[in-house]
């Protein structure tokens, strides 16, 4: 046998021995000289319009640096999809109307985040509570208040696949079941909350260390945000402590460092606490699944007929993929020869869902293999068998 | 008001002047630079913070810096005995494959080394309640329980 | 909101700490470990000026037993200590597992059973046993000493029967009678980390097969952990056959009033309670026939 350097062999990983030893530097660990500290001030309500923030009392605040507000950013929304500027739909600060519980709304940077987080306290924001959805049901009520403007309907984005005539397989089928199956919520409970530090330099250009799975992601969005050439936004990926989808997009606080840094001068690290991740960080989407499947008696599959709602919360964030991949999860596994897929991604007033380990697959397939074992019982097939079956095309 | 305390930090010294309210976690991160031990919850639940004072096992996050006035301090940047030299715990963490994003790999270590300090020879229920405190998000446990009771095989044998 | 600022002593006699806790009033907090207050402190539910640590008082941490009285658990005494201590094993084994059953390593390192009963939640962890078996609380304050049966020490959520200005200085565990067996079973969803959705401990004293007397304690179900006496009444002076305990479980799982939380639903907690009280009584029972 040919003996090969790494297949086969055991092979330490190359940053092992800094993980092991505490050496390795994640964001948090990154101290500049003259460094401030960040803090978002969230919004308390899930929907409602801003009528008036007043910020002079936390900018007078002793040791407070720089105060922002949505106002003081490039009017700029981000969103993974460039290519399509209509699914961009966040501030990075919110403009007029907050969106969900946690929704930023102003940042402040101070000497240290103590002061940070009493400026904070200071802010004064007049809202005006509008009525919200909480789930895909009261978002698709015909009279439900609608998140975002220029959208008849609270549905950001639907996809579409479909192969095959399922109308025929449907009629052709012995044995057809339709089911409906919910999934909740998850939170990717990375180990490192979320931090960054920016550094701009004379020219405004900016060095930005962020815990992040997606440099160019944050390099190209954050150059857009903040009316930058790509070249002069460099983004240092420091050792992650655990992202699984969360840390994917351009985020909040890394526009606010980034834009803070080149206001004040001096080095902004933003470091979120574990409360702030768990009350408004990413999320798996919740979804509505109705999964409609039709059998031969001996087992062999004809047709499926899936629509899926995303609950995506406030914005897209990367929605629009998970509502395009849970189409394509959904045909897997199987080969079904007739497939027809919609998927809706559905706007409510919680944190925004996004990608997270598998991006819509625990969903679909949950239901797809839980709808296997109920149509096996019914037909008199063990499930093992019936998984297992040749179908035509199978090799 | 401020506090005069001294620390002794992985054998070394250190004359602070502190606010009573810091915790031990601040004053390791931010006042010494010793960010090897690190912050996820703050409040005792995920073990990211662990350090040991006085050979126990304790969660930083929880402890006021004046707390641990005078008492010896281990963080996972004293576990090493030189620059050239690994803990064995640390050899079989990096050898078993038990540190994948490594946020949470100090605070276990130093978990790993509360229960090895009396017992080299743990069977896997003995080690996994000595890690229920310490939570990890990616590397679902068992290759850490795995790198412990290795860690103790070698710790046996430097004996 | 940012922390709240205090200032932090460290008296070394308990004496020194009543009169700070006096002189502080309102806005001074006694701490032992700090494992409940300080994540009060950090969650901004607490904002004390000033925290008075008992933990440089000489001797306040330590566990004595005497065969005759009983067992002495100080204020400082850490969960770890109480879980591993050998005569507290031996002699009250439930004692131990209650106090290992707290919380985690890190956190048994730092925490104190004292700081547990006197943080008055209804979940904790070490109240049940220490209950059932009929334990004192030892206090000094301004006017002195005084104790009181840890079963009258809880007035609510977070209350306790402390005046201003008092502290506890022990627990008095006494030793049981012969053919006593004891039994602390707690449900909670991870296992250890988490504080008990539900915590039972049982005491019963047998003389033969009769029961001559006998505790339930529940804990998370009601505003204090809770002595279901009915349930009790129904047990003493009868022979305790496995039907009687399932009647008088059910009847200890009627006298509580949980409520919904995070931790369990008010259904479940009721259903289960039935079910561990039944567990916890044969597993006393058990202990009684065996032990002297
Ligand atoms: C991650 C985590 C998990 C936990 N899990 C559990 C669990 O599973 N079960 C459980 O029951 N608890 C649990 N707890 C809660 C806590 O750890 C225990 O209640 C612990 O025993 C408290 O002891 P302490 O010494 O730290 O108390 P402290 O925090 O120091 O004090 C608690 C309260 O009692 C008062 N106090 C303390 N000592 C005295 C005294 N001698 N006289 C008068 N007042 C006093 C303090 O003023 C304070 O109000 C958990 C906590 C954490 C952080
Ligand atoms: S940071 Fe201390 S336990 Fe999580
Ligand atoms: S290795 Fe990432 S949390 Fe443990």
């Amino acid at each position: 046998m040919k003996a090969f350097n790494i297949i086969g062999k055991d092979i330490p990983r190359t940053d092992g021995k800094a993980k092991a030893t505490g050496q390795a530097v994640y964001a948090d660990d990154i101290k500049l000289p003259g460094m401030l500290h960040g803090k978002l001030l969230r919004s308390p309500l899930a929907h409602a319009r801003i009528v008036n923030i007043d910020t002079s009392k936390a900018a007078a605040l002793p040791g407070v640096r720089l105060v922002i507000t949505g106002a003081d950013l490039p009017k700029v929304t981000t969103g993974n999809w460039r290519l399509f500027p209509k699914t961009q739909d966040e501030y990075a600060l919110a403009i007029d109307k907050v969106r969900y519980i946690g929704d930023e709304v102003a940042a402040v940077a101070a000497m240290d985040p103590d002061i940070a987080e009493a400026a904070i306290e200071l802010i004064e924001v007049e809202y005006e509570e509008l009525p919200g959805v909480y789930d895909i049901e009261s978002a698709l009520k015909a009279d439900a208040p609608l998140l975002h403007d220029g959208y008849k309907t609270n549905i950001s984005i639907d996809r579409k696949i479909e192969y095959g005539d399922l109308d025929k397989a449907f009629a052709e089928s012995d044995y057809v079941r339709e089911d409906t199956f919910t999934v909740q919520a998850q939170s990717h409970a990375y180990m490192e909350p979320c931090s960054c530090v920016s550094q701009a330099d004379q020219e405004g250009r900016i060095t930005i260390w962020t815990s992040t799975q997606t440099p160019y992601i944050v390099q190209c969005l954050l150059a857009s945000a903040l009316n930058l050439r790509e070249n002069d936004v460099r983004v240092i990926k420091p050792t992650v402590g655990g992202g699984f989808g969360g840390k994917m997009e351009l985020r909040s606080w890394e526009v606010c460092s980034a834009f803070m840094a080149q206001k004040t001068g001096r080095p902004v690290k933003f470091t979120l606490s574990r409360e702030e991740e768990l009350m408004a960080g990413r999320r798996r989407h919740p979804m509505t699944i109705r999964s409609k499947i039709g059998f031969k008696k001996d087992g062999t599959i004809m047709a499926k007929d899936l629509h899926i709602y995303l609950d995506g919360g406030a914005y897209n964030a990367m929605g629009p993929t998970a509502c395009f991949l849970a189409g394509n999860f959904g045909a897997m596994l199987y080969r079904y020869p007739n497939y027809r897929y919609l998927g809706e991604h559905v706007y409510t007033n919680k944190p925004p869902a996004s990608a997270m380990r598998g991006f819509g697959a625990p969903q679909t397939l949950f239901a797809a293999e839980t709808q296997m074992n109920m149509a096996a019982e019914d037909l008199g097939i063990d499930p093992i068998d019936l998984r297992l079956k040749k179908r035509p095309g199978d090799r | 008001m401020k506090q005069e305390i001294s620390l002794k930090v992985n054998g070394d010294t250190y004359d602070l002047y502190i606010e009573p309210w810091r915790t031990l976690n601040e004053v390791l991160r931010e006042d010494l630079n010793l960010t090897g031990t690190k912050l996820g919850c703050g409040s005792g639940d995920c073990g990211a913070c662990t350090v040991m004072i006085d050979g126990k096992s304790v969660s930083s996050c929880l402890t006021l810096a004046v707390e641990a006035n005078g008492k010896e301090i281990l963080t996972v940047e004293g576990l090493a005995p030189s620059g050239e030299a690994l803990h064995p715990i640390q050899e079989a963490f990096i050898e078993k494959g038990a540190i994948q994003c490594g946020f949470c790999t100090p605070g276990m270590e130093l978990s790993a080394l509360n229960l090895l300090k009396n017992n080299l020879e743990p069977n896997e229920t003995e080690i996994r309640h000595a890690i229920s405190g310490n939570l990890c998000r990616c590397t679902g446990y068992n290759k850490i329980v795995d790198a412990i009771a290795d860690a103790g095989q070698r710790m046996k044998s430097q004996q | 909101m940012p922390a709240p600022h205090f200032d932090y002593i460290a008296p070394t006699t308990v004496d020194e700490a009543v009169a700070a806790l006096v002189k502080g009033g309102k806005d001074a907090r006694v701490m032992a470990g700090g494992t409940d207050l300080m994540v009060k402190i950090r969650h901004r539910a607490l904002f004390p000026k000033q925290l008075i640590s008992l933990k440089r008082i000489d001797g306040l941490n330590a566990i004595t037993f005497d065969e005759k009285s009983g067992l002495t658990i100080g204020a400082t005494a850490l969960l770890a200590d109480v879980a591993s201590h050998p005569v507290i094993r031996q002699h009250y084994p439930t004692v131990a597992e209650a106090a290992q059953s707290t919380a985690n390593v890190q956190v048994r390192n730092m925490g104190t059973v004292v700081g547990n009963l006197c943080n008055a939640s209804p979940s904790a962890d070490n109240a049940p046993t220490l209950i059932a078996l009929n334990a004192t609380v030892n206090i000094t304050g301004p006017n002195g000493t005084r104790s009181l049966p840890l079963d009258e020490f809880f007035r609510g959520p977070g209350l306790t029967a402390l005046e201003s200005g008092e502290i506890v200085t022990s627990i008095f565990v006494p030793m049981p009678p012969a053919h006593t067996g004891t039994a602390y079973i707690s449900i909670s969803q991870r296992g250890q980390l988490d504080c008990s959705a539900i915590g039972l401990g049982a005491r019963v004293t047998l003389d033969g097969d009769r029961c001559t007397d006998v505790r339930i304690v529940v804990g998370a179900c009601a505003p204090i952990p809770l002595r279901t006496k009915d349930a009790e009444k129904m047990l003493i002076g009868q022979e305790l056959t496995d039907e009687l305990i399932r009647k008088a479980a059910q009847k200890a799982s009627d006298e509580t009033s949980p409520i919904t939380d995070v931790r369990a639903s008010a259904a479940y907690r009721q259903k289960v309670t039935t079910v561990i009280t039944i567990r916890a009584l044969i597993d006393a029972r058990k202990m009684a026939k065996r032990k002297k």
